[in-house]
């Protein structure tokens, strides 16, 4: 599916900080786990990944550093720190919020049509 | 965690990407526009996932070719990714950075208004498009030449010799015959007394004439420098004035220092006839004298009423003082006809100065200082304003108060600046006019002055230019004082001799 830009903008930073407070992560496989984990919900190209990546790590919530890999390659890991912690945390409980407040919403209408057709 | 190392970019730079892949890192590299740190790193990231994917992919089963579309399919927009990574990058810069970044704008940007503002300075032109001459000449040139004095006047002048300097240089009050520069100027008078008929005939004009900023302005000025070998007049005599200068009243009487010694060798004519006993001939002189100034009190400009006043004010006390002198020797029906004129009536029309042609030539320079369409409302000119204000200085000038004049437009225009300013000049100007046009002895004559007076300090004043207004009204109150000072005198012989003796003297025949 196609999401709106607008409805993504706000949901990415969170996936992205989400799957960092598991672990260190290099661009690629945040585009492969951002997928699988939602379960491919939400697909991450390179010309949205890494300008966020950057606008992350200039507001000091997330922090990078080049690491050779098995094969001798070098990757940029990104990993959060403290103050991207807090972020999340907060984050996660604001979304938490917007998710029940929106299910209510959207349930609560269809609950109405539901009663209308079976009454 | 240490960030970027750059040991770990070029391991990644240096293995190849298919050519694809990139020119698509190359195309956003280019459009990122970043400091050439952040773009190798940003390069170094994009290789290596290219390669990741490369790697990935093929462990899928996919051939380079079938990956590599893959990799570009889903890569998205290269430009707008180089914006935001830009956007991404850019922010991310250390405080320090930004904000001499900032600074730099800055700078640039006042350098440039700077660069602007000088180039302003340089290159902005007046817009003039009023000629306020043609107006203060409108009623001059309605009249035929040969009615008008001044060409007689000018020929006759491109003729005169000057004083010599060593007369030039003393007080004429004590030249008289028998002081020890008599004889000097006895050959000077026999020189020039050829012309005095000539001068006789300007005087019997009907009118003044004399065309402000005219054509032959600049000729008079070149043929009486060449006449007179005076080198500095003749480089003031330029054959192509700055179109761009302010004209000034100063500027525009080039007549005026020689009108005077010609004043003064009427006087000294008349002194060297009387001491001869040649009674008619000495009040001959004098009443041409007096006639001469009378025509150039018919000027425009202030200051050649001021001129013609003095000359006029001077042929009337040389007169008292023959009287005084010789009243005694003078023939009976001579001593008649003057102590018969109107020598207790003041005649105060003929001696009431006005400020027209001022007010005329201030708004000229309003617009030769403002980029403006005559009315005064446009953006001053700083070159413009400073030409008017070494016009001012020039020390020729300064030394006998012109200069005074160009500094105090100068002054007064830079605040012009508004049509409502000139328009409040106007009104101020109209206010005072009624005030001097009160009889001598009204005590609310002097509420004009006070007016000007307490506007010249305050910032409304100066914005309504009552600066030169108050420059100019103590000339005319001075003028004024003097009528009353003569008209209050009451000796029959001496002071008697008031201002104007001398219609009823030319009905008796005396005038030449």
């Amino acid at each position: 599916m196609q999401f709106e830009r607008e409805l993504l903008k706000g949901v990415l930073p969170l996936a992205v900080l989400k799957l960092l407070r598991l672990r260190a992560m290099y661009g690629y496989e945040l585009v492969k786990e951002v997928s699988e984990k939602s379960d491919g919900v939400l697909k991450l190209g390179q010309s949205t990944l890494y300008p966020l990546l950057y606008n992350l790590e200039a507001q000091g919530l997330i922090e990078s550093e080049w690491q050779e890999a098995k094969s001798g390659r070098g990757r940029k890991y990104y990993r959060l720190t403290d103050a991207g912690t807090k972020r999340l945390e907060r984050d996660l409980l604001q979304w938490d919020e917007l998710v029940r407040g929106m299910g209510r919403l959207v349930l609560g209408g269809l609950q109405s049509r539901m009663a209308v057709l079976f009454s | 965690m240490t960030n970027s190392s750059a040991t770990m970019q070029k391991s990644v730079s240096n293995t190849a990407l298919p050519s694809a892949l990139a020119n698509l890192t190359e195309r956003v590299i280019r459009g990122t526009r970043l400091w050439r740190s952040e773009k190798r790193d940003v390069r170094a990231e994009l290789e290596s996932h290219f390669r990741e994917g490369l790697e990935e992919l093929a462990g899928e089963g996919l051939t380079e070719e079938a990956a590599i579309r893959v990799l570009c399919d889903s890569f998205g927009n290269p430009e707008l990714t180089a914006k935001l990574i830009r956007r991404g990058k850019k922010r991310g810069r250390p405080m320090i950075v930004k904000i001499a970044i900032s600074a730099s704008i800055a700078l640039l940007g006042a350098a440039g208004a700077g660069g602007a503002y000088v180039a302003y300075l340089t290159y902005a032109k007046p817009n003039p498009s009023i000629d306020y001459l043609e107006t203060l000449n409108e009623s001059i040139v309605e009249h035929a030449e040969e009615q008008r004095a001044w060409p007689v006047l000018r020929d006759t002048l491109l003729q005169f010799k000057p004083m010599p300097e060593s007369l030039s240089a003393l007080n004429p009050a004590d030249v008289k015959p028998g002081s020890a520069d008599w004889t000097a100027v006895q050959a000077w008078l026999e020189t020039n007394r050829p012309l005095i008929p000539a001068l006789a005939a300007a005087a019997s004009k009907p009118y003044y004439g004399f065309v402000y900023g005219g054509s032959d302005t600049g000729e008079f000025m070149r043929r009486l420098a060449e006449a007179n070998s005076d080198a500095d007049l003749l480089a003031r005599a330029a054959p192509e004035p700055d179109p761009l200068a302010p004209r000034l009243i100063s500027l525009l009487l080039p007549h005026l220092a020689d009108v005077r010694t010609v004043a003064w060798f009427l006087v000294y004519d008349a002194r060297d006839h009387a001491a001869a006993g040649r009674y008619a001939d000495a009040w001959s002189s004098l009443d041409l004298d007096h006639r001469l100034a009378a025509k150039l009190f018919e000027g425009k400009t202030l200051i050649e009423q001021l001129v013609g006043a003095a000359v006029m004010r001077m042929t009337c006390g040389e007169m008292r003082r023959i009287l005084g002198e010789h009243g005694d020797a003078l023939p009976p029906e001579m001593y008649a006809t003057i102590v018969q004129s109107h020598l207790f009536t003041m005649q105060d029309a003929l001696l009431v100065p006005h400020l027209d042609g001022e007010r005329l030539m201030f708004q000229d320079a309003v617009q030769y200082v403002f980029t403006d369409d005559g009315g005064g409302n446009g953006r001053l000119i700083p070159s413009q304003f400073a030409k008017l204000q070494a016009m001012g200085t020039a020390d020729e000038s300064a030394n006998d108060g012109f200069g005074v004049e160009a500094g105090l437009i100068a002054t007064a225009a830079r605040h012009a600046d508004r049509r409502d300013t000139l328009a409040k000049y106007e009104e101020l100007w109209n206010e005072l006019a009624r005030y001097r046009n009160l009889p001598l002895h009204d005590p609310n004559r002097a509420l004009g002055e006070q007016r000007v007076a307490q506007l010249a300090d305050s910032d409304e004043g100066r914005k309504y230019a009552a600066r030169h207004l108050d420059a100019a009204e103590p000339q005319l109150r001075g003028s004024a004082d003097s009528r009353m000072r003569h008209g209050q005198r009451g000796d029959a012989r001496v002071g008697g001799a008031g201002e104007a003796p001398f219609g009823v003297w030319r009905l008796a025949g005396g005038a030449r």
